[in-house]
């Protein structure tokens, strides 16, 4: 009897799922997720929650391709969100098309978004990367309150989002909307992070990766960096775009407030705290910081309040506490959460004798 | 029309190239990209503003400066010290973490309504031409110079500043010749948060009054830094002056056609027209990359 897994041809060395304790693990969260919506059949709030997560899942999991992987700093990742929000809601409202389409098109909007702003990723890098996307996040801020476009926008006051219907059946009406949604935005999120981890492990995410690392070491072997940044400038707007749109119609309404600078730095702040360059670091990081204002909000601010001077609400103390934990982080692990428990785990199995 | 949206943005412009020089400071001296400049400004004016309560004017204003430095002085010890050698995105969220730190402090002692800010100077204008020129434009406008003036003698004429100088000149040189490096970084820390602190009253002054979104001036930084150049002082102050009246008359001519609020969006979109032709700025070194 072996005495542990060997792997005997390339295809099992380069399987998707290559340990047993993965097949393990997988089948436990699919059982997991399968059962999560029937156990909380009746707490909205719970199935609020992992909608939530859900869709903002899918929009990490774009900012990490292309900041994880192919390094190009984002900090307009909400204008993003924005672009494909507004691209549903809008041709939602004025063509009348179905909730799928609509889904799509505002991804495909993003999409060409993200490529007009991956551009200048030619010539710009770090930093002045970083400021252009920032600057795009203000010129699509601008652009959705302003008030010679509110015709199309609907300006600060926003839009009302039309039903989702799903092959005739018309999601978000229903009561206990929750429920069906997380059917909806469940099976889209896993379908995304498996597209994403397939992703990087190909030809494509290797060239990210090279890039990452340095992109002209990597133009001077082969890769067509300009290519690949616009490609990963393509896919991150993408799921954007996804999880914009899918918000816009979870929650029925849109306005500008959902898409400021905050959630693009909150954004950049799920990858850092979750880990940068690792597609579970995006779960871990997304769960993390959307959990956060909430434990934030029911626990310790009841707690606190009896004993400090000034007035903490969750509005002055959930930046405070995220701007010392961002900190924290990356002072003490800069690798994220995932480097973490890889520690841990690494501790764990040497544990009595850590030599 | 033109003279008076002119004369407002030389004074605005002055204001922001004295912030941008402590944003350019950092960064030659540590190569440090500071996201919380716009933070350190409004954190200067509210500390200002409380001070104010119960100390005369023009104490509050020297206390708010002093203790600005400190904190500075501070965050360089605590939070980027550890940090150097760091990828640059690990330092722009560290920076961004600090800014949400202090944004969260000033929504938790003063909330997020507007303040009226006491006024240094006197209340009144004088008239040239049919040119209004309000006395807390020339005030702030002679200030700002004044500490710009400062700003280039501290760094020409002292030796700290010779230090700070050859820091961000050759840091291995400066280290053989017996600089401290680390109190070079922390002490540009705390004049950065210094001129920012006096950007911050100068402002609040022409405003005549402040709320926690003060810190949207770090953006306009970003525009002024960009224009003149990551690394140049003249730079900053010249990218200063023409971001501030790109802004004044944008908004004055501009603003009515495009809608409400262009007057904050086309400094960046000015930005981001100089990126496209002029990467490095106005006078900023090109950087050469060798692998």
């Amino acid at each position: 009897m072996p005495s542990g897994v060997f792997k005997t041809s390339y295809a099992e060395d380069m399987a998707f799922i290559r340990w047993p304790i993965h097949r393990i693990a997988l089948t436990l969260a699919a059982i997991f997720l399968l059962t999560y919506p029937f156990v909380f059949r009746n707490n909205i709030y719970m199935l609020y929650w992992a909608n939530y997560i859900a869709i903002f899942l899918i929009a990490t999991l774009g900012i990490n391709i292309l900041t994880g992987y192919a390094g190009q700093i984002s900090l307009g990742h909400g204008a993003f969100m924005a672009v494909g929000a507004y691209a549903s809601t809008i041709t939602a409202i004025k063509l009348g098309l179905p909730f799928p389409l609509t889904v799509f098109i505002g991804a495909i909007s993003s999409m060409l978004f993200g490529l007009i702003f991956g551009i200048p990723s030619l010539k710009l890098k770090g930093f002045y990367l970083a400021i252009a996307t920032l600057a795009a996040q203000y010129l699509v801020d601008f652009l959705l309150v302003n008030p010679k476009l509110a015709w199309l926008t609907g300006g600060s006051s926003g839009l009302i989002v039309p039903e989702a219907s799903l092959m005739g059946f018309e999601i978000t009406k229903l009561s206990g909307s929750d429920f069906y949604f997380y059917f909806v935005t469940v099976p889209l999120a896993v379908f995304f992070f498996i597209f994403a981890a397939n992703l990087t492990r190909s030809d494509v995410g290797r060239a990210w990766v090279a890039i990452r690392d340095n992109d002209i070491a990597a133009e001077i072997m082969g890769i067509n960096v300009f290519k690949y940044k616009l490609l990963a400038f393509a896919i991150a707007s993408f799921y954007a775009g996804i999880a914009g749109s899918l918000w816009a119609y979870y929650i029925g309404y849109l306005t500008p407030e959902h898409y400021t600078i905050a959630l693009s730095i909150d954004f950049v702040a799920m990858i850092l705290i979750g880990g940068l360059g690792r597609h579970w670091g995006s779960l871990v990081g997304t769960v993390f910081v959307l959990t956060l204002p909430e434990v934030l909000k029911r626990v310790i601010i009841p707690a606190i309040s009896g004993f400090v001077p000034v007035t903490f609400t969750a509005e002055s103390l959930r930046p405070i506490i995220f701007g010392a934990i961002i900190i924290l982080f990356l002072i003490a692990e800069p690798h994220g959460i995932v480097e973490l428990l890889r520690k841990v785990k690494e501790y764990l199995r040497l544990f009595p004798f850590p030599y | 029309m033109v003279l008076q949206s002119l004369i407002n943005g030389i004074t605005i412009g002055g204001i922001y190239a004295l912030i941008a020089l402590g944003f350019v400071l950092i960064y030659k001296a540590s190569k440090v990209l500071n996201f919380a400049q716009g933070e350190l400004v409004m954190m200067g004016g509210f500390m200002c503003l409380a001070l104010s309560g119960f100390l005369p004017i023009w104490m509050a204003v020297v206390l708010a400066v002093i203790i600005s430095a400190f904190i500075g002085f501070l965050i360089e010890k605590v939070v980027l010290k550890p940090l150097i050698g760091e990828p640059i995105l690990s330092v722009i969220m560290v920076t961004l973490g600090i800014a949400y730190m202090l944004r969260g402090l000033v929504l938790a002692v003063w909330g997020p309504d507007i303040r009226a800010f006491p006024q240094i100077f006197p209340e009144g204008a004088f008239e040239v031409n049919g040119v209004v020129i309000p006395y807390v434009y020339l005030g702030g406008l002679l200030l700002s110079l004044m500490a710009i003036i400062a700003f280039i003698l501290f760094f020409t004429r002292t030796t700290i500043g010779v230090a700070m100088r050859a820091v961000a000149d050759d840091q291995q040189a400066a280290m053989s010749l017996g600089i401290s490096v680390e109190k070079i970084f922390a002490i540009s820390w705390a004049i950065s948060a210094v001129v920012a602190a006096i950007g911050g009253i100068l402002v609040g002054n022409i405003y005549g009054g402040i709320n926690v979104n003060f810190a949207f001036i770090g953006l306009k930084v970003f525009a002024v830094v960009i224009l003149g150049g990551l690394d140049s002082v003249l730079g900053a102050i010249v990218g200063g002056i023409i971001i501030g009246v790109a802004e004044s008359v944008g908004g004055t001519y501009l603003e009515p056609f495009v809608g409400g609020g262009f007057k904050d969006v086309f400094p960046l979109l000015l930005m981001l027209l100089i990126m496209a032709i002029k990467p490095y700025g106005l006078f900023g070194t090109e950087r050469i990359e060798r692998v």
